[in-house]
């Protein structure tokens, strides 16, 4: 059984890379699948384009102090209980 | 702590910070033109009507819309609200900074007092127009920003720098009801370089640098305590004028200040050492450059050097900043509005130009080293004015390479913009 987390990692990349980065793989998503990004910024430009294009997201940091920005589409249910409910390792 | 957050979802248009990024370069070829003009004299003495006149067409109208137009673009950014109707407002202060700035430094040169006073009622109203509208932007806070609070500091620097400018320039224009103490003119260069231009660069800097260049972050006790500590020995100095201290105080804290500068310019070379990606860049090479000015110009300052240390903090250090913060915020901003305007459209992705498509690499280079070229030039002025046409020309090429970057890029934004609404009314026909 495949991971429903599709894993991203854009901290070591310049902007505006990891925006566009992000952006590509969205569209790709499997149903009950989210994409978990690690940055090293609280990325705020792309929180806008998630909402103007109907995906939700939620944000968490470690203890490192890298963001955590778990990423789905609105009207997928379960993926939303995933990421409600994800705890980092 | 979170100390990278940035919020882009009050972005301004990008005509905003552009138009004042555009006016600057003109305003760098008539400092250019007006050393052509005035010639080996104009570094006879710091009070010379030439030297005034170019001052201020570099401070004001390279130096001064620059930071104006990014404060529009970087305030929102990094945590502050957005100036308020900043496209509203963008327009009318661009217009009244030009205006002034332009009959302030023809005013200095000629010595007109009609121009000079024009001068007084335009730059008054254009930082009336904008001093507020900043101030209620930094006010609006969601949390603690050490970038804001820095950036707070420099625009309390600027506000004391424009008032000791204006009573400069009302005591010039009417001598009977003010004396024209030039114990006052020092004062309102020191805020302006050191206070708005040093600590507004520490500011921004402490976002840009690790944002653009994947550095770890500043260390944070140097991002709470350096900004007031430098404004402290400001104002320390500032009462010292006023008073009957000795000497060695007002030198002693004069070191003092020059130690922060030192700290601030090692702390970004040793941040930048530890960026990511090892090549480096033109921006890259312009910190560095700007850091390497900061202890130069710190020594020609204590030893009493005055114009050539003020030419290689004003050229050599914040200007060569500004010039390395437009290579790498330009095409930034450019593939922001445009990535914007894409949405999650795939195939208007495709019309996203490259970064090094908006400035090529070739031409970035170019600017730095037409920069380097004019600074040499005019710091060796100060021991061999004979070179002063040469440096006039440089300085004329440095700028108009500058703005054909520029012009270059939003040319660039405007083809993939039509391509981007093309892609997308494509798209919805289809859909």
């Amino acid at each position: 059984m495949t991971t429903p987390e599709i894993h991203l990692d854009v901290s070591q990349l310049e902007p505006p890379e990891p925006l566009q980065r992000i952006l590509a793989r969205l569209p790709q998503l499997p149903p009950g699948h989210f994409l978990h990004v690690r940055h090293r910024r609280e990325p705020v430009p792309l929180f806008d384009l998630l909402r103007q294009h109907d995906f939700a997201y939620r944000v968490l940091q470690d203890g490192e102090g890298a963001f955590h920005i778990l990423i789905w589409p609105c009207a997928d249910t379960r993926a939303e209980a995933l990421c409600q409910h994800y705890v980092l390792p | 702590m979170n100390i990278h957050q940035l919020n882009f979802d009050h972005l301004p248009p990008l005509q905003v910070p552009l138009r004042f990024f555009l006016t600057a370069p003109i305003f760098g070829m008539l400092a250019g033109a007006l050393l052509l003009a005035a010639g080996p004299e104009t570094w006879q003495s710091r009070w010379h009507p030439a030297l005034l006149g170019l001052t201020h067409l570099l401070t004001l109208g390279v130096l001064g819309m620059v930071m104006v137009g990014a404060l529009f673009q970087v305030l929102p950014v990094i945590g502050a609200a957005p100036i308020r109707h900043a496209a509203r407002l963008a327009r009318p202060l661009q217009g009244l900074l030009a205006l002034g700035t332009l009959c302030l430094s023809l005013g200095l040169y000629g010595q007109n007092a009609t121009l000079m006073g024009a001068a007084l009622a335009l730059l008054a109203a254009a930082f009336v127009l904008f001093l507020p509208s900043f101030f209620r932007a930094l006010r609006q806070l969601g949390q603690c920003q050490i970038s804001l609070h820095n950036i707070g500091l420099a625009g309390i620097a600027l506000l004391i720098t424009v008032v000791l400018g204006i009573r400069q320039l009302g005591a010039w224009l009417a001598p009977q009801q003010w004396l024209l103490d030039r114990a006052l003119t020092d004062l309102h260069a020191g805020w302006g370089l050191l206070g708005w231009c040093l600590l507004l660069v520490i500011g921004v800097s402490y976002q840009v640098i690790p944002m653009f260049h994947v550095t770890p972050a500043f260390p944070h006790r140097l991002q709470r305590m350096l900004g007031p500590l430098m404004t402290l020995l400001l104002v320390l100095l500032t009462l010292l004028v006023f008073s009957a201290a000795p000497g060695r105080l007002r030198f002693g804290l004069m070191l003092l200040l020059a130690a922060g500068g030192l700290l601030y310019g090692a702390v970004v070379w040793v941040r930048l050492q530890q960026r990511k990606r090892k090549v480096a860049d033109a921006s890259v090479r312009c910190w560095q450059l700007a850091a390497l000015c900061l202890p130069l110009a710190a020594g020609l300052w204590l030893s009493g050097q005055i114009i050539p240390a003020a030419l290689l903090f004003l050229y050599g250090f914040v200007l060569t900043v500004i010039e390395g913060m437009l290579l790498k915020i330009i095409p930034f901003l450019i593939h922001l509005h445009l990535q914007r305007q894409c949405g999650l459209n795939m195939a208007a992705f495709a019309a996203l130009p490259h970064l090094h498509e908006i400035v090529p690499t070739r031409r970035a280079h170019g600017q730095l080293y037409l920069h380097g070229v004019t600074l040499a030039l005019l710091v060796l002025c100060a021991w061999a004015p004979a070179l002063t046409p040469l440096a006039g020309v440089a300085m004329i090429a440095e700028f108009a390479w500058l703005l054909g970057v520029m012009a270059r890029g939003l040319r660039l934004y405007r083809q993939r913009q039509a391509r981007i609404v093309a892609q997308l009314e494509a798209a919805e026909a289809a859909g």
